[in-house]
């Protein structure tokens, strides 16, 4: 029964999300999607460059090189799982799979099985699509690649569910254990990098890849990764006598896991069902669900200015937004602080001791601008809290008593704002930190107009940016991610380049015209004997104001489109199925 | 003619971490009996729901589906029981009759085309049945949710806010057929709702519970001579307010 319904489950499954697919692609949007979409994955799997070798190295050393990779690859997947799991999520079920399983005449090890087993059509596909890129960048046989990740995501999707079930059920009973579900992940991550650092010495004069398999070779490194190893000599096998051989670990280590899973019977229903109801709300509500309950009851509000009663009615979109962006999960937030701390450790070590004299807080001070930099070109699309949050509800927003523009230029400089400030404390923490480069000492007399000039197109390239989110959001809403909930799916790729591409269209056209006028009147000013830095700043300054005002004027013009819009007339979803 | 209980709870107790949800509830609801299960947000009426057809284990406590033990024999209960979630949530990429198909094979029913036949037409889905969820209402999928519950005849049913969503002819059907289920068919029938004048219409039997205890419970009639203070000729909603506000009062010490 349980297997004659999951196969009937499977069946349907498949053949109606090909029908669904074929339906969409009767809409041009989602034709030229695809297209793009398999030009790009094209591009990415069989003609990009640095896929392919660069002829210097052996079959053999590029299957070593590769195995290290892989096996580092693995490895850190693990650890990373620990860590994930050590909340005690446990297995994470769909809303539809408890109300559709839970209450059924399956027993826990069968509804283990159907989420395994509905998982790999997924699995295959993913693994034929590394499988083209590992074929291509070491060489080997593209069918024994494919059947060597499939079994090892299999294992690893194993491993993870044992050990999501068994830290869900010590975080369940409470008490020292509870409290000690991170000390694994913890105690993995500090073997990995006490062996790692004990593993340096090897290294010697060797560079590269040399290097890299060296450490990997040591012996406490090599005894920690060796099941890791075995999982990527299965995916690498030169040939199948070679592939059938390496099969035997990892397909021990399937069984193993799959006996103690059946074994143990966990309980997973409570936990099961809690992180069913979040993915069930990061799906409508985005990252925004990942707060926990704490997070969501407020305490003493710490807004950082009172709004005013009276006053210009945009104020209050602005104020909102600042307020909806302060409450952004905190856990989360941390999180992508470390991280982003750890990005800067790595470029620094990397960029700030090389030279000669080199005079480190200088070096780090232009780190952080680069940083800030190209932060500032990729948060406009990831800090989405204006109109794409808002335009699901447009009717409550076009009931308020706002003109169009004003309502626009409300939602984007809530975005604008809080990044502005962001960049101007890194630019003012930069500008401290640049003292000298080499012989030239930086003095606060050019350090001040810079800044000024630097601030100034900091502040009219994220209005820009964001103003183009915004607008495309009303112009062209089927490209945009809109509301708190994400876009998944296969067929979203084609859409979300698409949309992309647009965006990057359309800045290029808005940013020509004041680069040249900044240009031009930076040169101008240098002949008439202005020094070079005010010169630069004037140029700056100028480049600043046109864009700015270029994308007041977009806003202007959008005025009757907002007058017409109408979100549930829209084709957003695409979905006519 | 006296009939055996077919859901038989004893002792139901659900913890998570500190909060105790639902705190030692003892019912029995005999075959072709309709328990209604009533209290205010948060009363514990949900995670009741969620324990007594298995969806989450019961931290203390018995229950009985059909005479076989939830914990000690899952899937013998499982075949007898159905379960109706206050929100649906079907597969993204399985049509209604699909649905219907696959619930006919976990329970291993033959006649599946004729029983889903007449449940999709009792339902009005008959012209919906090759729709995808994406394709149907709030409502619409409720009824799907309700299809594929009734399918294999369960004997013990529970339903949590089952109307939520549904039109006035939804409503009407889906009224008559919890009646006509434990009146016809003999099942035993858990219905959980907000909607006191649906549960005063349809239901023998009134559970009231609030933070996760039991407050009163039995038909009507033996409620309304228990209580004293109420106004002549009262209807539930009397009841309710009367014992829950009674017990807010003695919360706050008034």
């Amino acid at each position: 029964m349980f297997a004659s319904a999951w196969w009937y489950y499977q069946r349907c499954v498949l053949a109606n999300r090909a029908k669904a697919m074929l339906k969409r692609l009767r809409q041009p949007k989602y034709v030229i999607g695809l297209a793009l979409t398999v030009t790009y994955l094209g591009w990415i799997f069989f003609f990009n460059p640095a896929l392919s070798g660069d002829g210097t190295r052996s079959a053999d050393e590029v299957r070593g090189n590769t195995a290290v990779v892989a096996a580092a690859f693995y490895l850190l997947q693990i650890v990373i799982t620990w860590f994930a799991l050590s909340s005690g999520r446990g297995v994470a079920f769909r809303e539809a799979e408890v109300q559709l399983l839970f209450p059924r005449p399956f027993t826990r090890w069968q509804i283990l099985r159907f989420k395994w087993l509905s998982g790999q059509p997924g699995a295959l596909i993913g693994s034929l699509i590394i499988g083209l890129m590992f074929h291509r960048f070491s060489d080997v046989d593209y069918g024994l690649v494919v059947a060597g990740f499939w079994i090892n995501q299999s294992v690893l999707y194993a491993h993870a569910t044992l050990v999501g079930l068994w830290l869900a059920h010590l975080k369940a009973k409470g008490g020292r254990a509870a409290r000690c579900t991170s000390l694994p992940a913890w105690t993995m991550l500090t073997a990995l990098l006490v062996c790692a650092a004990s593993g340096w010495a090897a290294v010697g004069d060797a560079t590269g890849w040399a290097a890299a398999r060296a450490v990997a070779q040591t012996p406490w490194l090599a005894a920690l990764s060796w099941p890791f190893t075995k999982l990527a000599d299965l995916m690498l096998a030169p040939d199948l006598a070679g592939f059938a051989a390496a099969a035997v670990v990892p397909l021990l280590l399937l069984v193993v896991h799959g006996f103690v899973i059946w074994w143990a019977d966990f309980r997973f229903e409570d936990q099961a069902v809690e992180i069913a109801a979040k993915i069930q709300n990061i799906k409508s509500e985005g990252i925004g669900a990942l707060a926990s309950k704490k997070d969501l009851v407020v305490g003493k509000p710490r807004q950082p200015w009172q709004l005013a009663p009276t006053g210009p009615a945009w104020h209050a979109l602005v104020w909102k937004n600042v307020i909806s962006l302060g409450r952004l999960p905190k856990r989360l937030a941390i999180r992508l602080g470390f991280v982003i701390l750890i990005l800067v450790a790595i470029f620094s070590s990397m960029l700030v001791g090389q030279g000669d004299a080199p005079h480190v807080p200088t070096r780090i001070g232009f780190l952080l601008l680069g940083l800030l930099g190209y932060v500032s070109l990729l948060a406009p699309s990831m800090v989405r809290v204006d109109l794409r949050i808002d335009i699901p509800h447009f009717d409550v927003l076009k009931a308020m008593p706002l003109r169009g523009r004003s309502l626009i230029f409300g939602e984007v400089m809530g975005t604008v704002l809080v990044l502005w400030v962001v960049q101007a404390i890194g630019c003012l923490t930069a500008a401290i930190l640049i003292v000298r480069e080499g012989q030239h000492v930086f003095v606060w007399l050019d350090k001040a107009p810079a800044l000024v000039g630097v601030l100034s197109v900091f502040f009219a390239v994220d209005f820009a940016l964001v103003t183009s989110e915004n607008l495309m959001a009303l112009w062209l809403p089927g490209f945009v991610r809109l509301g708190r909930g994400v876009r998944t799916g296969f067929d979203n790729i084609g859409q979300n380049l698409m949309g992309a591409l647009i965006r990057m269209f359309a800045l290029m056209v808005l940013v020509v015209g004041p680069v040249f006028a900044g240009i031009a009147l930076g040169a101008l000013v240098h002949g008439l004997g202005l020094p070079a830095v005010p010169s630069v700043v004037t140029g700056g300054v100028v480049f600043a104001a046109l864009l700015c005002g270029e994308s007041w004027l977009l806003m202007c013009l959008s005025e009757g489109r907002y007058q017409r819009f109408d979100i549930t007339s829209e084709n957003v979803t695409g979905d006519a199925d | 003619m006296p009939n055996a209980p077919l859901i038989d709870v004893t002792g139901l107790c659900k913890r998570y971490a500190d909060l105790l949800a639902v705190d030692r509830l003892d019912f029995q609801v005999a075959g072709g009996t309709v328990l209604g299960l009533v209290g205010p947000n948060g009363a514990g009426k949900t995670t009741s729901m969620r324990c007594m057809t298995g969806i989450i284990p019961a931290t203390e406590g018995r229950i009985v589906i059909a005479g076989h033990d939830l914990e000690t024999h899952a899937f013998e209960a499982k075949r007898h029981l159905a379960f109706v979630p206050d929100t649906p949530h079907l597969f993204d990429y399985l049509t209604v009759e699909e649905h219907l198909r696959f619930s006919g094979r976990v329970y291993g029913i033959a006649d599946v085309e004729a029983r889903m036949d007449r449940l999709l037409e009792e339902f009005e889905l008959t012209e919906r049945r090759r729709h995808l969820p994406g394709a149907l209402s709030r409502g619409m999928k409720q009824k799907a949710a309700i299809c594929m519950a009734f399918l294999h005849d369960p004997v013990a049913i529970f339903l949590d806010e089952p109307l939520t969503g549904l039109d006035p002819i939804g409503i009407r059907a889906m009224k008559d057929s919890i009646v006509a289920r434990a009146t016809k068919q003999g099942a035993a029938v858990v219905v959980s709702s907000h909607q006191l004048e649906l549960i005063e219409e349809i239901c023998d039997e009134i559970f009231v519970i609030q933070d996760g205890r039991k407050i009163i419970a039995g038909t009507i009639a033996q409620i309304r001579s228990e209580l004293s203070g109420l106004p002549d000729e009262p209807t539930l909603e009397h009841i309710f307010f009367h014992l829950t506000a009674a017990k807010n009062r003695a919360a706050k010490g008034v």
